[in-house]
């Protein structure tokens, strides 16, 4: 008897459904083997990585706060896979997103008016957009290959950002430290729950997401954008112009996050500071995939991915366990997902090797 | 070569200069050889490629949806969205009437079989009435029940009287539906023949005149 991978006739929808479970569950096990195998207790672990974060209002504050920027960034690039447009380079859209935000902020006096935070979230949208359209122009006028694009835009966007805030945009009044000075309060995002620290971003990520699922389903323009996408032999026999979906996607994917680093400098950080996100869009790939490029999937999946994160720092201050740990989940999350959409088009068949190698020959003759 | 005329007579792909010789190319009248695929389907053009999947239809959408890839009358959308519903009311009207085999509007068109999918797309495309309706190899793998359904609404949209271009690399489909041939070769197209004066002996010696020029 052996083991063999055949093609299914029809994709499976239960599996695609079905293999972002059994990532997770996968994750969970590898996570407990790592832990036993630091000679931590894993139940002890487990429980700090997945339950812990959720105790406290707190806790769910920081939750929906760190969901804010995965889910912008994976809605954007989930609009761009659809699209068969493969940016990589969210984090460089959202860390541009948030020197622009970040420079309208300091714009901003005692005496500016309490809307002034849209001004600072608008400039994030039309900065990260534009460094969205740098890649889309670079590879419709040169053919250039945009997933090498936009990884090498966002270390552009890093540099510059460094420069900025250890340069014109230093605090003048800053002992010499690399940050700007704090933004006034009109410039900040308001918060909807306080005494915690979640903003308004929240919402509106989710109003995005409700946005990009009706886009895609109900919408001629992401119709279009998806058979580009999918079958560009079919676009062509449509007569769709398939330019106009590499546009599009990557024009939304950077606005989308270039608001998530304006919200993020305009929120909890409150001012520009050397590094403004924690590798958000790169995690938000991770997202994207998980939640099956599902604008409504994409929300659960950054808010499991924001517990992991969140439970990574509990376990490094309450267990000692290395900071690293969390980065090796996701990476374990994501291969073990990809790992189980083999099963999506393939299935597994036991195959007797004997009645097939009979079959064979009775096929030659 | 056939494929690419294929694809210049659909407005698929347009020459990347406006010179276009002396070749004529009208619809009713009225000229369209500096006009995409959209806009020749709404002078009444109608196209059935060889690939069903891939090409006719997305195989990852499902029937109603891909509907859409030859609709463009405001009928199917408004401000800019799809009306559902509506499309999915034709595609339940054409899986009917043509007896497609499928599980429903919302089905997958990669969860048909070649012959039923092949139906689904004669049907969507003959469904508008077009008066010019170019089709290449239209029962390239498809079973002989549904082969012949097609064959059928072939000759009952010349009856309306369309005009057809068939491309078919199949003699016995060619005889039993044209009204008349050209033979290609070579990269030559041969004068018409009418039907009734063409005999299958004819047809081959021209269709060898590759091998009679290479051999001389």
């Amino acid at each position: 008897m052996g083991l063999s991978l055949e093609p299914r006739p029809v994709p499976s929808r239960a599996m695609q459904w079905v293999s972002p479970l059994l990532a997770l569950l996968g994750t969970a096990v590898f996570a407990g083997l790592l832990l036993l195998w630091l000679g931590k207790e894993p139940g002890q672990g487990l429980r700090v990585f997945f339950l812990t974060p959720m105790s406290s209002l707190r806790g769910w504050s920081e939750i929906g706060l760190r969901m804010t920027p995965l889910l912008l960034c994976a809605l954007g690039l989930a609009l761009c896979y659809r699209a068969n447009v493969w940016n990589i380079g969210a984090e460089g859209q959202l860390v541009v997103g948030g020197i622009a935000g970040g420079a309208v902020a300091l714009l901003a006096g005692a005496q500016s008016p309490a809307g002034f935070f849209v001004l600072v979230l608008l400039g994030g949208g039309v900065a990260g957009a534009a460094w969205g359209g740098l890649i889309a122009w670079l590879r419709d006028r040169f053919h250039a290959n945009e997933i090498l694009v936009s990884l090498m835009l966002t270390y552009i966007a890093q540099l510059l950002l460094m420069y900025l805030v250890h340069g014109p945009l230093k605090d003048p009044n800053g002992y010499n430290f690399p940050y700007s000075a704090t933004f006034e309060a009109a410039a900040l995002v308001p918060l909807i729950l306080a005494p915690t620290r979640l903003n308004l971003g929240l919402p509106l990520a989710l109003v995005a997401a409700l946005l990009m699922a009706l886009f895609l389903w109900r919408a001629f323009a992401g119709f279009r954008l998806q058979v580009a996408g999918q079958a560009p032999r079919a676009a062509a026999y449509a007569g769709f112009d398939s330019r106009r979906g590499l546009w599009l996607s990557l024009t939304v994917c950077g606005a989308l996050a270039g608001l998530a680093g304006a919200l993020e400098v305009a929120g909890p950080i409150g001012q520009l500071t050397p590094s403004i996100s924690p590798g958000y869009g790169f995690s938000a790939i991770i997202v994207a995939w998980l939640g099956r490029l599902n604008p409504l999937g994409c929300v659960v999946a950054a808010w499991v991915l924001s517990v992991v994160t969140i439970g990574g720092e509990l376990a490094q201050s309450r267990m000692g366990l290395p900071n690293a740990l969390s980065g090796v989940l996701q990476g374990v999350l994501l291969l073990v997902l990809l790992a189980w959409d083999t099963l999506v088009t393939q299935r597994v068949a036991w195959r007797d090797i004997r009645t097939s190698v009979a079959t064979a020959g009775v096929a030659e003759r | 070569m056939a494929r690419a005329i294929c694809s210049r007579l659909s407005g698929e792909r347009l020459p990347a200069t406006a010179q276009h010789g002396a070749m004529q190319m009208a619809i009713d009248g009225t000229d369209v050889r500096a006009l995409g695929i959209a806009q020749r389907r709404s002078h009444g053009l109608a196209f059935i490629p060889e690939e069903r999947l891939g090409r006719a239809t997305v195989p990852g959408m499902a029937l109603d949806w891909n509907l859409l890839l030859s609709r463009r009358e405001p009928d199917w959308f408004s401000w800019g969205f799809l009306r559902r519903r509506r499309l999915a009311a034709l595609a339940r009207r054409l899986i009917e009437r043509h007896q497609v085999r499928a599980a429903g509007p919302a089905a997958l068109a990669v969860s048909l079989t070649g012959g039923n999918l092949q139906k689904y797309v004669v049907a969507r495309e003959l469904e508008p009435g077009p008066t010019v309706l170019l089709v290449s190899q239209p029962t390239w793998g498809v079973d002989v029940g549904a082969a012949a359904r097609i064959h059928q609404a072939l000759l009952d949209l010349r009856a309306a009287g369309a005009g057809i271009l068939l491309v078919s690399e199949d003699l016995d489909e060619l005889f039993a539906l044209c009204d008349a041939f050209h033979v290609m070769s070579a990269g030559r197209l041969s004068a018409r023949l009418a039907a009734e004066q063409a005999g299958i002996e004819q047809i081959g010696r021209l269709m060898g005149t590759i091998d009679d020029a290479v051999a001389a």
